[in-house]
């Protein structure tokens, strides 16, 4: 490895140097959730306390009325069910169209994957007003099936994507001797590249998840009231008449613990599918 | 049954006449709608006058300032988000004792952008955040971040670099543990020092990787509009406003569709000035 151990001085305040970056560092990464956990539980004047209270009676009425007055509830359950079934509906489009392109490469192929790509690439804002002025047409603002549509399409070719490196690294030998045996490519599709390429299945589908989930300007434009996401929920506790911070750190608190498990439970599926996204692309 | 092609074509047909409908068509309509009239306010507005809103564009102050924003935001924000991540992913790859503390450095980039704009925007409060007593300890006076210009900028960018630098990490750490041990093992036998190894071995040697990384960081940095909706709603006076948010609020707060168009036009024009250069230099590689 890099670091040769020699026992100079200056090499252990080297080393002394770079820890205490890693460690500021973490503290960044770390301090403002540690800091929004408080004020979730903390009531108006414990939390504009000055200095800063660590030690207080904690206050839980923020979760209970973020619930219960604000029915953030239903904003969680519409966010639940867009993200769920657009993953699910953008697997099942891309997951074929990835595997044909794995095993068929031309320069057709290329060029449709470097479209794929570019059009992943492309921000948001500039779909946002033709998206809104052909929904407004089918009066399709402000509907489950809207949202869910327009993530299964911008998912599409992140599904792609990630789902053609998993079926690449499948051992083609294996591919090979269910062709000589007859199998059609439907039937090796089915039943040998979707069995072996399930660890792979499994990250690209948390991190479409991820990403619809956590998914903003479309959710903004394109819902007024009913198929309202928690990310637009959340931002609607700013009034005009006031905010509960309290309420509103609440809110953070509930949308960061789903992040946190994935991050700390599955981060080995999602770190692999992103990785083998960015550095075979 | 089909021949072995036509089943490619079948399980690739679905995806590619969506994508094809889906994303070809909306970036044709916006080009059709950037030369209409049309504001959803006055009835009737449909029309082609081929309206010259690239003279408007030129005129409006606010657009050729929401321009300079969007410009300090791609500088700035992916400056810092390489070079912190470049320095802390090297770390990590150096000191392998510390690989547990991976899942907890990826834990920004699953937070929805959207709450971090919210956290941060607490976190700059006076009073409620905290930072101000904690810099008063080092006796830099109490101000209110969101509400002046300049700070209310800088508050943007550590968002920003709070959320996106994770990205940068795991994507060159992953870099880092697919290089191969020779070059650097060598390196270090021949007595070549830290700074050495990093600048002309394993820069060299990532390159491919940075420019990608450097890319994706430039087009999102480009597009920053959560963060910025939530933490100043482009405030105070336009001072945080990228170009993006301002074409949202001409467009959709306004309703002057037409207008809004052109300036996403002008929106895609930037990203691909800014874009294919890299693009262009890491096809390259490829082809070399």
């Amino acid at each position: 490895m890099i670091g040769v151990q020699s026992k100079s001085t200056a090499s252990y305040l080297f080393n002394y140097l770079n820890y205490s970056l890693i460690f500021i560092y973490l503290l960044f990464v770390i301090f403002p959730i540690f800091w929004i956990a408080l004020l979730s539980l903390k009531n108006e004047v414990q939390a504009f306390a000055n200095p800063p209270l660590f030690i207080f009676k904690p206050y839980f009425l923020n979760y209970y009325n973020l619930f219960v007055e604000e029915g953030f509830g239903k904003y969680l359950l519409n966010s639940i069910i867009i993200a769920t079934s657009s993953s699910i509906i953008c697997l099942l489009i891309g997951a074929p169209t990835a595997f044909a392109l794995s095993r068929n490469q031309n320069k057709v192929n290329q060029g449709i994957l470097i479209w794929v790509l570019i059009s992943r690439m492309a921000p948001a804002m500039t779909y946002v007003i033709p998206f809104f002025v052909v929904f407004s047409y089918f009066k399709i603002i402000d509907t489950h099936f809207g949202l869910v549509i327009t993530y299964s399409v911008f998912n599409l070719p992140l599904v792609i994507w990630l789902m053609r490196s998993f079926f690449l690294e499948l051992p083609s030998e294996t591919l090979e001797a269910a062709k000589i045996d007859g199998a059609s490519t439907f039937q090796i599709f089915r039943k040998i590249a979707i069995p072996l390429a399930s660890p792979g299945i499994v990250s690209t589908g948390i991190i479409t998840f991820v990403v619809a989930w956590n998914e903003f300007i479309f959710a903004l434009v394109l819902t007024r009231r009913h198929a309202v996401t928690a990310q637009i929920g959340i931002g609607n506790l700013q009034k005009f008449e006031g905010t509960e911070w309290g309420q509103m750190a609440a809110g953070a608190i509930v949308l960061i613990l789903p992040a946190m498990i994935i991050a700390i439970f599955i981060s080995k599926y999602f770190v692999q599918g992103l990785t083998s996204g960015a550095t075979k692309g | 049954m089909f021949s072995e092609k036509n089943e490619f074509r079948i399980l690739s047909f679905p995806s590619l006449i969506i994508l094809g409908l889906l994303t070809v068509f909306p970036i044709i309509f916006l080009f059709v709608l950037s030369f209409t009239s049309w504001s959803i306010l006055i009835p009737n507005s449909f029309q082609f006058t081929f309206n010259n809103y690239f003279e408007r564009m030129i005129n409006d102050s606010k657009f050729i300032h929401t321009i300079k924003v969007t410009f300090y935001y791609i500088i700035v924000n992916t400056f810092f988000q390489m070079v912190i991540g470049f320095a802390i992913a090297f770390l990590l790859f150096r000191f392998t004792k510390l690989k547990f503390l991976r899942p907890i450095i990826i834990i920004p980039m699953l937070v929805p952008p959207a709450v971090v704009g919210l956290m941060w925007k607490m976190m700059f409060i006076p009073n409620l955040g905290g930072i101000d007593y904690y810099l008063g300890l080092f006796n830099i006076p109490a101000i209110d971040w969101l509400s002046n210009p300049t700070t209310a900028l800088i508050a943007i960018t550590i968002a920003s670099v709070w959320e996106w630098t994770p990205f940068v990490i795991i994507v060159i750490l992953a870099g880092l543990d697919s290089l191969p041990k020779s070059p650097i093992e060598s390196a270090v036998i021949d007595g070549a020092n830290t700074f050495h190894i990093i600048f002309y071995i394993i820069i060299p040697l990532l390159k491919p990787i940075i420019l990608v990384v450097i890319l994706l960081r430039i087009i999102e940095s480009l597009a920053i509009l959560p963060i910025v909706f939530m933490m100043t709603g482009g405030g105070p006076a336009l001072a945080t406003e990228a170009i993006n948010l301002y074409a949202f609020h001409v467009g959709l707060e306004y309703l002057d569709i037409g207008y809004a168009a052109s300036i996403l036009v002008a929106f895609i024009f930037i990203l691909l000035i800014f874009s294919t250069p890299i693009i262009l230099s890491s096809l390259k590689k490829d082809t070399k």
